[in-house]
This record gives structure tokens, C-alpha cells and sequence, in this order.
């Protein structure tokens, strides 16, 4: 799993080590590129997980500051996109326990993030999609947080196997049994809006 | 053939099957519709999943990055407050007192596109408020400020720390020296400091690059020579920043204002005071006061009741351009030409001041119908001013996004240009704070008020504006 990482990181194609490089120097402006090119990816990871915008912008924020704090400790063989994934989703892992714990429920009535639906074309595929993506979201709500943070990963943040293991700190076969699961709990819950069995 | 297992299937969605194995899963697809079914479902869940996210608005990223901006950086918020708070008090106290002490030079560098806290801030001289703009530490500002006033100002009347400790405390220290000097200087200002409303205190500033009181004196003849004036409202622990804005400080600053206009009415009348002498001899401080924000410190001024709403409010200061040789003799002697007034309230420039003092009432009348045709002029400046002003605001408010009116976070703008005396803008120079990090706007700036913009002014008997606004 590493291998293909260490490479990567040696190569540095994206450019971030570079600029961690500066930031760890000073250079402020360098942190604010890495914060501009990552914010809005962190963001929907804490939105995802969260299932609430104010939580979404404090962890987003939480996890710039965390990775600014802690920069000087970051192991360079790693990316650093995983990485801010990793503090991102541990602190959004984190939160949904704690307020699970205390019998909080903190999400949102709408899904978009500033409370907008997205919009469809078609009147009816809107009425179905808007109905199927209500169930969804109750449905990832109703997730265990290790499961949905896989779920995310995979799903919003479009992440491979390995990157999840790696974000997550965690084997390739976890991420695929956990990321089964949560697919599998959400068919079931949607499954009466899909028609006809899926299983 | 079998159907793959659930794991494998899933695993093809995402594409992570070794190329043999999708190929045969592929292949199994085509066969089986209970397999098919489960991928076209899991397919449409997770891409309703997807497209159900709705990002949020450059608006929230603008007010996410500016909030993580001073989280990150809380020295550069306490910076951005002190530099900030000394031009707006300067430019408060300056439209209270109605004095004009700016003589400027040409312009800044454009900053125009930039965005603030990117690249340092050139200035070709500064005033107090340019230092705010590119000051890289509390103690350059303190040096700069300390290094001037050493400069320019009579013997005696300021002894000002020389320590180069950046922090605030450094800031008051050296405005309660200046304060405590400046007001033994005359009845007037312990009027002021009786009523526990004002005090006025003495610094100037010129050259934009820090360095010694030696190369001061180049600095003053080569480039701009500023001062400006400040408030210093006394019992408060100095300057302070971060207190709250409280009803008892606004009144307190309206009594700052109403003692101060008083004050200014009673030496234009004639009325003996040592006061303008201190004006004619001293270069005014920029002593912030105590409100804490450019909102409270704007909120106790006058307001433009005709400007559109997202505009608060706005100082300026207006000064003769000096072509001549003039342009390069001292501070101390360069104020005496200034011109300011406050934005409605037709109070006196410097100038009258200077002139009324020494004068008996017939003098002071005198002076009163010799600048009528300069108010005039001043008029019409006023309505170019105002322009501007709504020009920027509607472009300020234009980048909020529907629904969310005025929540935009409130910037403190400094815009500079000068007008020649047929009205034309030119040399239009806007400045943001170099606190509001990630905040850019200023294309759109520039592009608003660019028909208000004439490159080119043929009369160099034009004058030159500094303005501050306040945006939200």
C-alpha cells in the first residue's frame, strides 16, 4: 500500500509538498494556496459526515488549523491530501459519536449545503430523486461513522482503495468490507424506492 | 457461470477489479439481470448521493476563508486591528477637528487585482494609515511613528519610548507619552482632558520603508510629507483592542465630538487658545480610540444619511497637491496649507484655524467669505466623493449573493484619488486591509468606478483625496 504512495510523494505532482515545504517555513501564502485547493474537498467531507452545514464549516476550519499546527510533524512520504482527509474525517468521526453518545441529532432538513435542493429537469425525476435522496441521506445519517467515512471517501470524495486505507489508517480489505456494509445497510433502507428486489 | 460475489461486484463499480476479472464480471453482467439490477441500483443510489450535494456560495467561502485567515493568524487580526484603528481614528479625529494636515505626493503602486496579504505593500511615503497597509510589524509601525515624531515635531513635546517590542503595549506607550505631553500644552486641551472626553495627542509620519530618523529628512523632500489627527479618549487603559462596543463608549464619543466641534467652533471665532498653536507647531498623532472596531469608531462620526445601504460610512482628507518647491519643505510647515473639512458640517481647515486664532471677529469673518469659493469648490468634490462612494458600495454589495444582504464581511477600504477642478477622477487607488486575507474584489472595484476614472489630469491644481469606507 505504501510503495505506490511513496512514490507519488516523491514525485510530488500535485505540488503540495512543495508548498508544505514553504509553509512550514513561514510562508503564509504558500498555506493559503494548499487551504484554497483543498477547502472546498475537506468541506464535503465534514458536510457529508456531519449531515449539517455548522458543524461541516467548524470542522473544515478545525482541520486547517490542526493541519497547520501539526505541519511540522507530517510525514512527508504520505500525501498531504490524504492526510487532511484523514484529520478531517477523524474530527467529523469524533463529533457524530459525541453527539450520538449524548443523543444528539444534528443534520440538516435540506441536503444542499446552504439549504438549496439541486434541481432536475424533469418534474416527476425530481419528485423521485428528491424522495430516493431524502432516504439516502436518513440512510448514511443511520451509518456508524467508521462506515460512513468510508462511505464518503469512496462515494463524494471518489477515493481508491488504497487512499482510503491510507486516509483511514486502515487495510485494503477493511476499507472493502466496511464500504460493503454501508452499501448494503442503504439499499436496504432505499430499497423500497428502487422497485422490484435488488438483492 | 455463478454470480460473482457481492464484495466483487461492488468492487467492479469501483473499479477495482484486476483487468481479468472485470472483464469476466463485464461479461457475466450482460447475462444476468438480478446482477445487473443490484449495479444499476447501487449506480443510481450513489449517484443521486452525489449530485444531491449543493456547494456552498463563493459567499461562504469568502466569510469561511476570512474567518480561518484570523484563526490562523490571531497576531495578524491583532496587526489588522492596530493597523487599522490608527488611520480610522486619524481619519475620525481629522473630520472632527476639521484640519487638514495631509500634503500628498503621487500615489502608491496600484494595487488594484492584488490580493491583500499576498505581496508586501510598496509605498512611495506613507501616512500613518499607509503603515497600517504595509507594515510587517507592530513595531515597525511604532518605529515609524517614534522615528517621526522625533523628526518633526517641536523639543519637549513628545519623549517617546525607543523600544522596538512589537506589540500593542508598545503602541500605547508611546500614544500615553504623547498624550501626556501634548496635553500640558494648553487650557483647551485640558478642557478636553476634564471632560474625560479627548485628548490630543502629537505624532506625524512620513516614508514608507521604516528605516532611520537620519534618512528621514530625504524621505520628507523626496516624497509626501504627512501628519494627521487623532484622538486618544483617556480612563480607558489607552489603546485597547477587542472591547466590546458598548452604548457608554458611543456616548463617549459623542462627547468626544461635541466638545471637540465646540472647541473648534470657539477657536474660529477668534477666541484665544493655545490650542492652534499646538496645531501650528506640532504634527498630529493618529491615537486610536477606544472603540474597538472601525464600525464603533465610524458609528460615532458622521454618516453619509445619502449613501446607499451597504455603505456605513467614509472619511477623507484633502490636500493641495504641491507642485512647487513647497512640496518637499517639512512637516511642520507643509500643514499649514492643508485644507479638510468634515463631510457636512462645513467646520474649519487648519488653515482658518491657524488664521482665526490671532484675529478679531471681523478677521475671522473676513476668512469666513474668502474661502467661500473654496467651499464651493469643495462642494463639487463632495459630489464626485459621493459618487465614488456609491459606486463602491453598489460593487461591494453586488458580491453578495441573493438572499444573504448584508452579511458580507465588513471591510475597511481606503480609496485614493484626486480631482482636478473640473471634476475629473483621476489616480484612483484602492486599498484593502491587509487583514482581510483571501478577500478579493478589487477587479470588480476598479471595473465599477472605472467611468468615474480619466487617466490623465491637465490642471495640476488638482487635489488629492484619501478615503476610508467602511463596507459591509
Amino acid at each position: 500500500m505504501i510503495l505506490p504512495v511513496l512514490l507519488l510523494s516523491a514525485m510530488d505532482a500535485d505540488g503540495d509538498l512543495a508548498l508544505l515545504s514553504k509553509a512550514r517555513n513561514g510562508d503564509r501564502d504558500a498555506f493559503g494556496s494548499l487551504v484554497r485547493k483543498y477547502e472546498k474537498r475537506v468541506f464535503r467531507v465534514a458536510r457529508r459526515m456531519c449531515m449539517n452545514d455548522d458543524d461541516a464549516w467548524d470542522l473544515t476550519q478545525d482541520a486547517f488549523v490542526r493541519a497547520m499546527q501539526a505541519m511540522d510533524g507530517f510525514d512527508t512520504r504520505y500525501r498531504f491530501f490524504t492526510w487532511m482527509y484523514r484529520i478531517v474525517t477523524n474530527l467529523a468521526i469524533n463529533l457524530t459519536e459525541k453527539r450520538r453518545r449524548r443523543g444528539e441529532v444534528a443534520f440538516d432538513e435540506e441536503y444542499g449545503a446552504d439549504g438549496r435542493q439541486a434541481v432536475f429537469d424533469d418534474v416527476a425525476e425530481k419528485v423521485e430523486t428528491v424522495q430516493l435522496a431524502d432516504a439516502i441521506r436518513e440512510a448514511v445519517a443511520g451509518l456508524s461513522p467508521p462506515l460512513r467515512a468510508v462511505f464518503v471517501l469512496r462515494v463524494d470524495s471518489e477515493l481508491s482503495y488504497a487512499e482510503i486505507a491510507e486516509t483511514l489508517d486502515i487495510a485494503i480489505g477493511t476499507v472493502m468490507s466496511r464500504l460493503n456494509r454501508a452499501r448494503a445497510q442503504i439499499r436496504q433502507a432505499v430499497g423500497y424506492l428502487l422497485g422490484g428486489e435488488s438483492e | 457461470m455463478s454470480c460473482p460475489g457481492i464484495d466483487e461486484l461492488m468492487a467492479w463499480i469501483d473499479g477495482e477489479l484486476p483487468a481479468d476479472r472485470e472483464e469476466a464480471v463485464r461479461a457475466h453482467l450482460a447475462g444476468c439481470t438480478s446482477c445487473r439490477k443490484l449495479i444499476e441500483d447501487q449506480e443510481r443510489i450513489e449517484k443521486t448521493w452525489r449530485e444531491s450535494y449543493v456547494p456552498p456560495s463563493e459567499f461562504e467561502w469568502h466569510r469561511f476563508e476570512g474567518e480561518l485567515a484570523r484563526r490562523l493568524y490571531p497576531e495578524k487580526r491583532k496587526r489588522g486591528w492596530l493597523h487599522t484603528a490608527l488611520p480610522v481614528a486619524a481619519a475620525f479625529a481629522a473630520v472632527l477637528l476639521g484640519i487638514r494636515i495631509f500634503v500628498i505626493g503621487s500615489p502608491p503602486p496600484s494595487v488594484l487585482g492584488r490580493i491583500p496579504g499576498r505581496e508586501p505593500y510598496e509605498t512611495t511615503g506613507a501616512a500613518v494609515g499607509d503603515l497600517y497597509r504595509g507594515g510587517e510589524t507592530d513595531s515597525l509601525v511604532v518605529r515609524e511613528v517614534c522615528d517621526v515624531v522625533e523628526e518633526t515635531a517641536p523639543d519637549g513635546v513628545a519623549d517617546l519610548p525607543a523600544s522596538e517590542e512589537s506589540s500593542s503595549q508598545s503602541v500605547t506607550t508611546a500614544m500615553e507619552a504623547l498624550h501626556s505631553t501634548a496635553s500640558g500644552q494648553g487650557e483647551e486641551l485640558g478642557e478636553l482632558e476634564e471632560a474625560g472626553a479627548l485628548s490630543v495627542i502629537a505624532t506625524g509620519s512620513s516614508g514608507g520603508d521604516g528605516g532611520e530618523a537620519a534618512a528621514c529628512d530625504e524621505r520628507l523632500e523626496d516624497t509626501e510629507v504627512t501628519g494627521t489627527a487623532g484622538t486618544l479618549v483617556p480612563g480607558a487603559g489607552g489603546y485597547q483592542t477587542g472591547q466590546a462596543w458598548t452604548e457608554e463608549s458611543a456616548n463617549r464619543s459623542m462627547q468626544v465630538e461635541g466638545v471637540v466641534d465646540d472647541t473648534i467652533s470657539r477657536i474660529g471665532n477668534g477666541e484665544e487658545s493655545p490650542v492652534e498653536e499646538a496645531f501650528a507647531e506640532t504634527v498630529f498623532a493618529a491615537g486610536p480610540s477606544t472603540t474597538s472596531s472601525p464600525d464603533a469608531a465610524l458609528s460615532s462620526t458622521e454618516c453619509d444619511s445619502t449613501a446607499p445601504a451597504g455603505l456605513v460610512a467614509s472619511w477623507y482628507s484633502v490636500g493641495q497637491e504641491q507642485e512647487d518647491e513647497e512640496s518637499t519643505a517639512p512637516a511642520d510647515s507643509d500643514m499649514n496649507v492643508g485644507y479638510g473639512w468634515s463631510g457636512g458640517g462645513g467646520t474649519l481647515s487648519g488653515e482658518e484655524i491657524l488664521g482665526g486664532a490671532s484675529g478679531d471677529q471681523a478677521e475671522a469673518q473676513s476668512l469666513e467669505n474668502a474661502a467661500a469659493p473654496e467651499r464651493q469648490r469643495r462642494d463639487g468634490i463632495d459630489g464626485t466623493i459621493g459618487e465614488i462612494e456609491q459606486a463602491i458600495a453598489a460593487d461591494w454589495r453586488s458580491k453578495s449573493v441573493e438572499g444573504y444582504g448584508s452579511t458580507l464581511l465588513p471591510a475597511l477600504v481606503t480609496i485614493s484619488f484626486s480631482i482636478a477642478p473640473d471634476g475629473t477622477v483621476y489616480d484612483v487607488v484602492v486599498t484593502l486591509p491587509s487583514d482581510s486575507l483571501f478577500l478579493g474584489f478589487s477587479d470588480e472595484i476598479e471595473s465599477r468606478i472605472g467611468a468615474l476614472v480619466f487617466e490623465e489630469a491637465e490642471d495640476a491644481e488638482s487635489v488629492t483625496v484619501e478615503m476610508d469606507m467602511v463596507l459591509y
